[in-house]
C-alpha cells in the first residue's frame, strides 16, 4: 500500500478533459494508492499570474491552498505540469507579493508533499511515495490504452525547466513498454503559454507548426505529454490542419482498462 | 535629426508578429540559423570540464560587478585616463551622441568607420554624426547588408540572419551596379573590396566594448571579421561607446567571460580576434593617436536600482534568441527596436516608456528556454513576469477589475465548478479572461476549439463513476 | 579627474540606486563567490604536448600550422610563398624576422618594408611577425603594438606568417589573461591582439567565408 493520493484534478482536466483525471485514478489505483479527491479547491491561479495580476491569482490560489491542505494525504498529485509548477515553484512567491508571508510558509511546506504525475510514477519504489528521477517500475496494467502506432514524447516547459523533470516521463513510457519515437524538437515551447495563445494567436500558431511538423517527421502516429493545455493547443492546430496525429496524455496511455 | 533611436510604434506587437509569422520565407531562415546556432553552441560547451559551474560562477561574477558598479567604473576611468585616454560620462543618449559628434567636429572628420555596436543604435548615433556632416559606414558584413538594405540589424550577433543569400546578393547588387552571385564566399570578398578604401581614408573609428577591464583600463573586443582591428588602429582617432554595465573588475573575472561570450554566440572557442585596448599608441608605438571612452547611462541606472538589475548582467551573446521559440518564429524586427528577442522583450520596456515598448512583454510563452542558453544564467522569464506585474499595476482599472471578478468567481468551489459544468468550452471559460471579448475568436482562426462536453470530471467522481 | 561635474553626477546617481543594495531574485538565489578572484576555467582534457596542440589548433581554427626547424624555414616560406601567391611582403621588427628576409629574398619575393609600415603593408601579399605569445589550447597567436609594424603586417595583407618560439608557449588563454605581468611587465601596450586563424564571417546564411576584412591565410610556424 502506497499511501494516499489526493488528487488536484486542475481546472483544464476538470472541465475539459476529465477523461485524464479518470485515467490518473485508475493507474494511481494501480500503483496501490487510494486516491481522494481534493473537495474545496478550484485553480491554482497560474492564468491571472502569468497575467502579472498578483492579487486575483492570490485570492484563487488561497482557496486552492487551504483546500489541499484539508485533503491531508500522503502526496498530493497533479495530472499537469504548469499546475504542478505553479503550486510547487510560484506560490511561496506569489503569496509574497500578495503580503501574505503565512500563507507563503503554507505553500512552501505544501509543496513538499506536490508531485506532478510522471515524476511521482518516475520515483515510485516498492512503498513509500517519492519524487525523483529515478525510473521507476512498468507501469503496464492490463488492457492499458493503445495508441496505434509509436508515440512521440512532447517535453512541456514548465515542468521541464521549473521542476527539472526531464527524462522522468520518457522513461516512464519505455518501462512500460510502450513504443517511443525520438522527438526532433524536443524541448521546444508549444506556443500555449496560457493567455499567450490568444494574445499573439499567429505566434502562438506558428509555434505549434514548428513543433508538430517535428511530431510528424519522427513518425510518430500520437503525441503524449503531461500536459493538457499543450496537448490542446497542439490538438487544435492539427486537426486545423488534418494532419494523422492523436494526442493523449500520460495518464490514458498507462491507465488500465 | 539627433536623438535615440524610436522605437516601432506603428504597427503594434499584434500585427508585427502577425506580419512576420506569415513570412515563411523569414520563419525558414531563422529556425535554419537557430538550429545551427544551437547546436555550435552546444558542442563548444563541450570543451568545457564543468559549463554548469562556470555558468554559476559568470552570473556570480556579474552580480559582485553590479553592486559594485561605481567603484568599477570609477577605476575604470582613471586608467584609461591614466593611459591617456578621455572618458565621457554620458548620462542620455543625446549626451553619448553629442561627446561623439563633439570629438568629431573638432577633428574636422568627414568619414567615420563604425564596427558593431549596439549601443550606437540605441541612442541613434549615425544620425546624430550624419546631421554633422560626417559620413558614417559600417564595416561589419551583417551591419553593413542591413545598412545598404536600408534596414535595421534584426540579430544581436548575426545582424543579417533573417535575409538568404539570395536576398543579400540582390542587396549588394545595388552597390556593385552589376548583378553579383549568390555565393557567401563572393559577396565577402566584394565586402572587403568595398570597404579596405573606406578604412584607410576614415578620419575616425567607432566601436563597441565587449568588456571593460577596470584593473588595467582596458577595452577588449572581440570580433572575427577584422573590421573590429581595423576600426580601432586605422583611424587616428579612437571613439569606443560602452555601456556603463559591460565591465570587469579583474582579468581573472574577463578569463570567465570570454571563454563563454564566443561559445555562447557563435560556437567558437575564440572569435578571430580579441583586442586588448589600453588607451591611444605611445610615442613608440603605431596606431590612434586618441583614445575617447564613452559610458553610457541612458536608463541603465534605473534598471540598477530596480528588481530588473539582473538584466545588466547580459553580455549580448545573443544566445536566448536562438532559444528562444517566439523569436524563432517571428525575427528580431517584430521586437521593434535594437535589442530583438528576450532580453529584448526585457531591456526595451525599461529604457523606453512608449505604450509599444510596455508591450514586448507580451512576446513570450514564459518557456524559459531563454534562461537555459544564457551563459551568465539571467532568469528572463522571472524579468518579464515582473514586467507584466509591474505593467498590471499601472494599468488603469479595467484589466484589474476584469480579473477579480474572475477571481471570485473562481475562488469559491461553488462557483467554480458551476462555471466548469457550462454546456461548451466557450461558456466554461466564461467569465475567465479566456472568453473576454474576441479570445475564442482569436484561438480558432488557427486552431479548433476543444470539445467539452458531458460530465466534468467532479461530476464524474460525485456520482461514483470513477 | 575627480573634478568632473558628469562624472559625480553620473556616479552619483549609481550609488543612488544601489543604495538599498542590489536586487537579488528570490526564485532564484546567486550562489556567492565571495572576495577573490575565480579559478581558471578548466577544460576537458585534451592530448598531447603544449606544441602539438597548439598546431591541432590553429589548424582547427583555419590557419596552415607546422613545427619547423631553423633548417627547414626555406621549405616552408618557399611553399607559403607558391600556395598563397606571393610577390610581396612586409616584416615587422621582431627578431624572429631576421630568419625570415633572406629566405624571403631568396624566393624572390620582394621585400617591401621593414619595419612595415600602413600604406606598405596594405600593399603587400604577406605580412610576417614574431608572436609575443602564443596559445596552445586555442591555436592563437599574440602580436604587440610594442613591436613596430607588427600591428599591420598581422592586418593588412592578404596573409599573415607568424613565427613563435615554443618557449613562449602558454596552455590556455589563462595563462596570457592572468599573467599579463609576466608579458607586458612595463605596463600594457596599446593592443595586444590576440589572432586565431584567418579573418572570418558567417553573416550570411551562417556560412563560413574566410578573408573579410582581416588575412584570408594564416600560418603559423612552431621554431624550434
Amino acid at each position: 500500500m502506497t499511501g494516499t493520493a489526493v488528487l488536484f484534478p486542475t481546472c483544464v482536466v476538470d472541465g475539459v478533459r476529465p477523461q485524464v483525471g479518470v485515467a490518473t485514478v485508475r493507474l494511481l489505483r494501480a500503483r496501490g494508492f487510494r486516491v481522494e479527491l481534493a473537495r474545496s479547491t478550484t485553480c491554482c491561479g497560474q492564468p491571472a499570474w502569468n497575467a502579472g495580476q498578483v492579487d486575483a491569482a492570490a485570492r484563487v490560489a488561497r482557496t486552492t491552498l487551504a483546500g489541499l491542505e484539508e485533503a491531508g494525504g500522503d502526496v498530493v498529485v497533479v495530472p499537469a505540469g504548469s499546475c504542478a509548477t505553479m503550486i510547487r515553484r510560484f506560490w511561496p512567491e506569489l503569496f509574497r507579493l500578495a503580503g501574505e508571508p503565512g500563507a507563503a510558509e503554507r505553500a512552501e511546506a505544501l509543496g513538499q508533499r506536490v508531485r506532478e504525475l510522471s515524476e511521482l510514477l518516475a520515483g515510485l519504489p516498492a512503498g513509500l511515495p517519492a519524487a525523483g528521477a529515478a525510473p521507476g517500475q512498468a507501469d503496464r496494467g492490463p488492457g492499458q490504452a493503445a495508441s496505434a502506432g509509436p508515440v512521440v514524447y512532447h517535453r512541456s516547459c514548465h515542468m521541464l525547466r521549473e521542476l527539472g523533470i526531464a527524462e522522468a516521463p520518457e522513461q516512464v513510457l519505455d518501462g512500460a513498454g510502450v513504443e517511443r519515437v525520438a522527438n526532433p524538437t524536443a524541448g521546444t515551447c508549444c506556443g500555449f503559454g496560457g493567455l499567450f495563445a490568444v494574445k499573439l494567436p499567429e505566434a502562438s500558431v506558428a509555434m505549434a507548426d514548428h513543433v508538430l511538423d517535428g511530431c510528424v517527421a519522427s513518425g510518430a502516429a500520437t503525441v503524449v505529454g503531461c500536459d493538457a493545455s499543450c496537448l490542446l493547443q497542439l490538438e487544435g492546430r492539427a486537426r486545423r490542419r488534418r494532419l494523422p496525429l492523436a494526442f493523449r496524455h500520460l495518464a490514458e496511455v498507462l491507465a488500465p482498462e | 535629426m539627433s536623438g535615440p533611436q524610436p522605437i516601432d510604434t506603428e504597427p503594434s506587437l499584434r500585427r508585427r508578429t502577425a506580419l512576420a509569422s506569415s513570412d515563411a520565407r523569414l520563419r525558414a531562415n531563422l529556425v535554419r540559423a537557430s538550429g545551427t546556432l544551437g547546436s555550435r553552441k552546444a558542442a563548444a560547451f563541450g570543451a568545457l570540464d564543468d559549463p554548469e559551474g562556470l555558468r554559476h560562477q559568470a552570473r556570480a561574477i556579474r552580480h559582485r560587478v553590479l553592486a559594485r558598479l561605481p567603484e568599477v567604473l570609477e577605476a575604470l576611468a582613471d586608467r584609461v585616463e591614466a593611459a591617456g585616454g578621455r572618458v565621457h560620462w554620458a548620462s542620455t543618449a543625446a549626451d553619448a551622441a553629442d561627446a561623439v559628434v563633439a570629438v568629431a567636429r573638432s577633428h574636422g572628420a568627414r568619414l567615420a568607420v563604425k564596427s558593431k555596436s549596439m549601443a550606437s543604435e540605441e541612442i541613434g548615433l549615425n544620425a546624430a554624426l550624419e546631421h554633422a556632416g560626417v559620413e558614417v559606414v559600417e564595416t561589419d558584413l551583417g551591419e553593413w547588408i542591413v545598412q545598404v538594405a536600408e534596414e535595421t540589424p534584426s540579430h544581436i550577433i548575426v545582424p543579417a540572419i533573417h535575409r538568404d543569400r539570395a536576398q543579400i546578393a540582390r542587396t549588394l547588387s545595388t552597390v556593385a551596379g552589376r548583378p553579383l552571385a549568390d555565393d557567401p564566399q563572393e559577396l565577402a570578398a566584394f565586402a572587403r573590396d568595398q570597404l579596405r578604401r573606406r578604412f584607410l581614408e576614415a578620419d575616425i573609428g567607432i566601436s563597441g566594448v565587449n568588456f571593460g577591464v577596470a584593473d588595467t583600463g582596458t577595452l577588449v573586443l572581440v570580433s572575427n571579421e577584422g573590421n573590429g582591428r581595423m576600426v580601432t588602429s586605422m583611424p587616428p582617432v579612437h571613439v569606443a561607446l560602452m555601456g556603463m554595465e559591460r565591465v570587469v573588475q579583474t582579468w581573472a573575472e574577463l578569463e570567465v567571460m570570454l571563454a563563454l561570450l564566443p561559445r555562447a554566440a557563435t560556437g567558437q572557442a575564440i572569435t578571430s580576434y580579441v583586442s586588448l585596448i589600453t588607451g591611444p599608441a605611445g610615442r613608440l608605438e603605431e596606431g590612434p593617436e586618441e583614445l575617447h571612452l564613452v559610458i553610457l547611462d541612458n536608463g541603465r541606472s534605473d534598471i540598477l536600482g530596480s528588481e530588473f538589475a539582473e538584466a545588466l548582467a547580459c553580455i549580448r551573446c545573443g544566445a536566448c534568441l536562438n532559444a528562444c521559440p517566439v523569436y524563432r518564429q517571428v525575427g528580431g524586427h517584430a521586437y521593434g527596436w535594437v535589442y530583438p528577442g528576450p532580453i529584448g522583450a526585457v531591456l526595451t520596456p525599461l529604457l523606453q516608456s512608449s505604450k509599444s515598448a510596455q508591450q514586448l512583454p507580451q512576446a513570450s510563452s514564459l518557456c524559459a528556454a531563454c534562461w537555459e542558453a544564457c551563459p551568465v544564467g539571467i532568469p528572463l522569464q522571472d524579468l518579464l513576469l515582473g514586467l507584466r506585474r509591474r505593467s498590471a499595476a499601472g494599468a488603469g482599472a479595467g484589466a484589474r477589475l476584469a480579473w477579480e471578478a474572475w477571481s471570485r468567481l473562481w475562488s469559491r468551489p461553488a462557483t467554480y465548478q458551476a462555471s466548469l459544468r457550462a454546456a461548451s468550452v466557450a461558456d466554461r471559460a466564461a467569465g475567465s479572461p479566456a472568453s473576454l471579448p474576441g479570445h475564442l475568436d482569436r484561438w480558432s482562426a488557427g486552431r479548433d476549439l476543444p470539445t467539452a462536453e458531458g460530465p466534468t470530471f467532479r461530476q464524474l467522481w460525485d456520482q461514483g463513476r470513477i | 579627474m575627480t573634478a568632473d561635474p558628469d562624472r559625480q553626477r553620473f556616479l552619483g546617481r549609481l550609488r543612488a540606486a544601489l543604495a538599498g543594495g542590489l536586487h537579488a531574485d528570490p526564485l532564484r538565489p546567486v550562489e556567492p563567490i565571495g572576495e577573490g578572484d575565480p579559478p581558471p576555467v578548466s577544460y576537458a582534457p585534451v592530448p598531447g604536448d603544449t606544441g602539438a596542440r597548439l598546431l591541432a589548433a590553429a589548424g582547427a581554427a583555419g590557419a596552415e600550422a607546422a613545427a619547423v626547424t631553423q633548417a627547414e624555414l626555406p621549405e616552408l616560406v618557399g611553399r607559403l610563398c607558391r600556395q598563397e601567391k606571393v610577390a610581396t611582403a612586409v616584416l615587422s621588427a621582431d627578431p624572429e624576422c631576421d630568419l625570415i628576409a633572406p629566405v624571403l629574398e631568396r624566393a624572390g619575393v620582394a621585400v617591401l618594408a621593414r619595419p612595415a609600415g600602413r600604406s606598405e603593408a596594405a600593399g603587400a601579399d604577406l605580412g610576417v611577425t614574431g608572436a609575443l605569445t602564443a596559445i596552445a589550447s586555442t591555436g592563437s597567436v599574440v602580436v604587440s603594438s610594442t613591436v613596430p609594424g607588427a600591428r599591420w603586417a598581422s592586418l593588412l595583407p592578404r596573409v599573415h606568417l607568424a613565427v613563435v618560439r615554443p618557449e613562449r608557449l602558454v596552455a590556455q588563454p589563462a595563462g596570457l589573461l592572468r599573467h599579463l605581468h609576466r608579458w607586458a611587465p612595463g605596463g600594457l601596450p596599446s593592443n595586444l591582439v590576440c589572432i586565431t586563424g584567418p579573418s572570418r564571417s558567417a553573416d550570411i546564411e551562417l556560412e563560413l567565408t574566410l578573408g573579410v576584412h582581416g588575412p584570408r591565410a594564416v600560418w603559423v610556424a612552431l621554431l624550434g
